[in-house]
């Protein structure tokens, strides 16, 4: 929806439809990230991190991040068919990336 | 009793298959994929192992792994609720149905900023309202999130 409003705003182009795409897809994963670190920051190994003397960024990168990549992974095999079919559905409405350049 | 009345006229029911399926498929595929890589996650648990002393294996699966496993589910359901409240644009201009992606799609060629505005205003209100209903749901399946610090 918002896809479609920008891609008018920003005009056909293939520098604008990626950086469109790349705006508005990665909440997808951002809020899939947040799910699973919600739930894994109340764990013991995370307590246990804190009382060795981790800080809050090395606790949140190697051990919150390693433990909630498994649904990450499948979203980034999913987000790039789907960025494809958004640019799809965007030429087929005659505003992704016009005929001069190959899509 | 519409829809019904519709399904029986002769030649109009079955104009409802192709779009509803499309859709469906647009709008369901993720989930299949998300609940099996986070149910594999779950399944090795300790609490689980527990679980399965004398537990049958329909318990063990639908009672305590699957709910343990639905938050990426829940989350990805969330994500994909604002696109079937907002109709799929790409659904109704192929199969010319009068719905709210295709005002969006004629309001933006259109040039009409105030119809596109509110088009979008609407889906951004749902986008909210699915997170904040997503949020309290984490808090049912997984009792150990806790939103206060």
């Amino acid at each position: 929806m918002l896809l479609l409003v920008l891609s008018k705003l920003a005009g056909p182009g293939l520098l604008n439809i990626i950086i469109i795409l790349v705006a508005l897809e990665w909440t997808n994963a951002a809020r899939l990230a947040r799910s699973a670190v919600l739930s894994f920051r109340e764990q013991e190994f995370v307590l246990a991190a804190h009382c060795l003397g981790a800080s809050r960024w090395r606790v949140m990168l190697r051990h919150l991040l390693p433990n909630s990549l498994a649904p990450l992974i499948v979203a980034a095999t999913l987000e790039a068919g789907a960025a494809i079919r958004a640019e799809t559905i965007l030429s087929f409405l005659g505003l992704g990336i016009q005929p001069p350049t190959a899509q | 009793m519409i829809l019904r009345e519709q399904w029986e006229k002769p030649g109009r029911g079955k104009i409802y298959i192709s779009p509803a399926s499309w859709s469906w498929l647009n709008l369901s595929r993720d989930n299949p994929w998300f609940s099996r890589s986070s149910l594999l996650e779950v399944l090795h648990l300790d609490y689980l192992t527990t679980a399965s002393q004398g537990l049958s294996e329909e318990v063990v699966i639908g009672r305590h792994a699957l709910k343990n496993a639905l938050i990426p589910v829940v989350t990805i359901i969330a994500v994909t609720m604002p696109r079937v409240v907002g109709g799929s644009t790409m659904v109704e201009t192929v199969f010319a149905y009068p719905g709210m992606g295709r005002l969006l799609y004629t309001s933006i060629m259109g040039n009409e900023l105030v119809v596109a505005m509110t088009v979008v205003m609407i889906i951004a209100m749902t986008v909210i309202f699915f997170n904040l209903f997503a949020d309290i749901l984490y808090g049912w399946l997984d009792p150990r999130i806790r939103y206060q610090n």
